[in-house]
């Protein structure tokens, strides 16, 4: 089940990672902002609030300390007292234009505004009092002194709402606070889960579709089907995809040789038409022709000049004969009339064919037999084509002393197995490499009379029986032709 | 010999056909000869049936076993002997309903002793007319 729909996995990694980036983002932007947030109110605090609060509390203290210098004049005269009270005024005053300094909202500012005013009332009036003390006119002072003392606590309450109105700011501003670091934990914790979620996804997403497919890629590509070589999923990849290539490479390099191959049995499908069609066409004249031959020999007396003409004649027709033989047989598809045979008894069959042969030649042979070959599945008569091919060839191109010997004997051999080897090995004078290689070859011979068919045949029945015909051979030292056939499993 | 009827000898080759009239009119036979699928027919449809058949298979246009085909289906009584280079077909079904199936080589005499044999065998059944 799909449940993303149609996104490739490009697409999906992509989304989540922008995801997770935003997300990484917008909580480092948040931090960033309430941690502006918090500096511009600390510095309000520290920068307003603290001094505003102290000036407010120096500007009660020293208001206070201002009460009580007047009466004290009045009971004994003594100018000190009001020399302190003029102290505290200036103490009182030095605060004030301190808290006007200050950047406030304009609340606390017509309060201090109020106070400097009401401060210059209270002062002038004050001042009269002692004046009116110092001239000695203690009622009129008294009773004026009676009315300044309420304008003394109305400026203390003044001065008290106005260090209220600081402590309240102070306060706001630590509750301010409170509530914005409690959001900003609440983003914190948001943004958490968001990027846990993501990178669970993103983890999810890797494994399931990247990792598991090439684990899973890794495990189907083994060529051969060895064990997983040790290190991480994409060095294993990198090992079996290599290991594909190279099967690739095998491959094609096959295909190609079957391609020639193929191309060449074309080539021989077709010279094998053109020649049966000119062999037919041969063959009608020829058998008339022989006819006539054979009626003429037998009809008139020859002289022995005649006698001898007429052989090479007669011979000549049996050699074009066996040319023709040769084409139709090189291309009739073989019938293998197939049964359990002996190799050696062809061995044995085709010896017997050519003892007249071998005499002729003086080709003496010696057979190398194992004690029990197992049997093959084979045509006897082709077999015996094929044998008596080879060892035709080898008596024609021994030159003397001849001596060929077969070696009959039970091998393993590669793409067949168990297998029964046939080795006919000549003491003849044996062939280059580039002879080697033409030999097998269709229409390549040596002999002056030959079709350069003979040993393409004897390869194509050997192959036709499962079997291999191979050549070893070098200059000086003779031939070997190697026969190898399928051994038949023993019942 | 003289008396056992005509032998039809069907072969391309008027040099064959020549030759084999020839050796045969000598040793007493009549002959007949057909150089062509159609002439062989042609000859069996006048009316005249041959005492045997002398039959190639390697006819131009109709070959091998098709004309055998005709001629077993048009004369199925009449003796024949197949004398060709076409070995390939001796095993053939058609070919085994031949009297006898010869490789035609120089040596005719093969031909002429299994004529002689296959006459004496067929007028040892039944009279010819």
């Amino acid at each position: 089940m799909n449940i993303w729909g149609k996104p490739v996995i490009t697409t999906r990694i992509f989304a989540i990672l922008f995801l997770l980036l935003s997300t990484t983002v917008g909580m480092g932007v948040t931090s960033i902002w309430n941690a502006g947030q918090f500096n511009q109110m600390i510095n309000r605090v520290i920068v307003e609030d603290i001094p505003a609060i102290e000036a407010a509390r120096e500007i009660e203290t020293s208001l206070a300390n201002q009460k009580g210098f007047a009466t004290y004049y009045f009971l004994d005269g003594d100018p000190k007292w009001l020399n302190e009270l003029s102290v505290h005024r200036k103490v009182f005053l030095h605060w004030l234009d301190q808290a006007l300094l200050v950047n406030q909202e304009p609340k606390q500012r017509n309060l201090l505004e109020g106070i400097q005013k009401k401060f210059a009332v209270y002062v002038t009036e004050k001042d009269r009092v002692i004046d009116l003390y110092k001239a000695g006119d203690r009622k009129t002072g008294e009773e004026l002194h009676w009315k300044v003392r309420e304008q003394f606590f109305e400026l203390k309450e003044m001065a008290a709402t106005y260090k209220q109105v600081n402590e309240l700011n102070i306060q706001q501003a630590l509750e301010t606070s409170r509530a914005k670091m409690q959001r900003l934990s609440s983003a914190a914790v948001v943004f958490m889960i968001c990027a846990l979620i993501f990178g669970v996804l993103l983890a999810f997403i890797m494994i399931s579709q990247i990792l598991m497919p090439i684990r899973r890629l890794s495990r189907e590509a083994a060529v051969t089907g060895e064990p997983a070589p040790p290190g991480n999923e994409v060095r294993l990849l990198r090992t079996r995809v290599h290991g594909l290539m190279q099967h690739i490479d095998r491959t094609r390099s096959e295909l190609e040789q079957s391609q020639e191959l193929l191309m060449n049995s074309e080539k021989m499908a077709l010279v094998g038409k053109l020649s049966t069609e000119v062999a037919h066409s041969i063959r009608n004249p020829m058998t008339s022709i022989n006819m006539r031959l054979f009626s003429l020999k037998r009809n008139i007396d020859l002289t022995e000049v005649q006698k001898e003409d007429f052989e090479v004649v007669a011979e000549e027709m049996r050699r074009l004969d066996n040319i023709v033989s040769n084409f139709l047989e090189f291309s009739k598809p073989h019938k293998l009339k197939k049964r359990r045979i002996d190799i050696s008894t062809v061995v044995d069959m085709t010896l017997d064919l050519l003892f007249y042969r071998l005499e002729v030649h003086s080709v003496k042979v010696v057979r190398k037999r194992s004690a029990s070959l197992p049997l093959i599945e084979a045509d006897p008569e082709l077999l015996k084509e094929v044998f008596v091919n080879l060892m035709v060839n080898a008596c024609e191109a021994i030159e003397i002393d001849g001596e060929v010997t077969i070696t009959e004997q039970e091998a393993v051999a590669e793409n067949i197995g168990r297998a029964v080897v046939v080795k006919f090995t000549d003491n003849g004078p044996g062939m280059s490499e580039e002879l080697q290689k033409r030999v097998l070859e269709p229409f390549e011979t040596t002999k002056p009379q030959g079709t350069g068919l003979g040993l393409f045949i004897a390869v194509r029945i050997v192959k036709e029986h499962g079997g291999t015909l191979e050549l070893h051979s070098k200059e000086g030292q003779g031939t070997t032709f190697i026969l190898t056939f399928p051994a038949l499993e023993e019942v | 010999m003289g008396s056992t009827g005509v032998i039809l000898i069907a072969d391309p080759n008027p040099f064959v056909r020549s030759f084999l009239s020839r050796e045969l009119k000598t040793a007493g036979y009549q002959t007949a000869e057909a150089g062509t699928s159609r002439e062989i027919v042609n000859y069996l449809h006048s009316g005249h049936l041959p005492a045997l058949m002398i039959m190639e298979l390697d006819f131009p246009i109709a070959v091998g076993m098709n004309v055998l085909n005709r001629i077993h289906d048009l004369v199925p009584t009449v003796p024949h002997i197949i004398y060709t280079h076409l070995t390939e077909y001796e095993n053939s079904s058609e070919a085994k309903k031949a009297d006898a199936f010869i490789e035609k080589n120089d040596d005719p005499d093969e031909l002429f002793q299994t004529i002689d044999a296959v006459l004496a065998r067929y007028q040892s059944k039944k009279p010819l007319r």
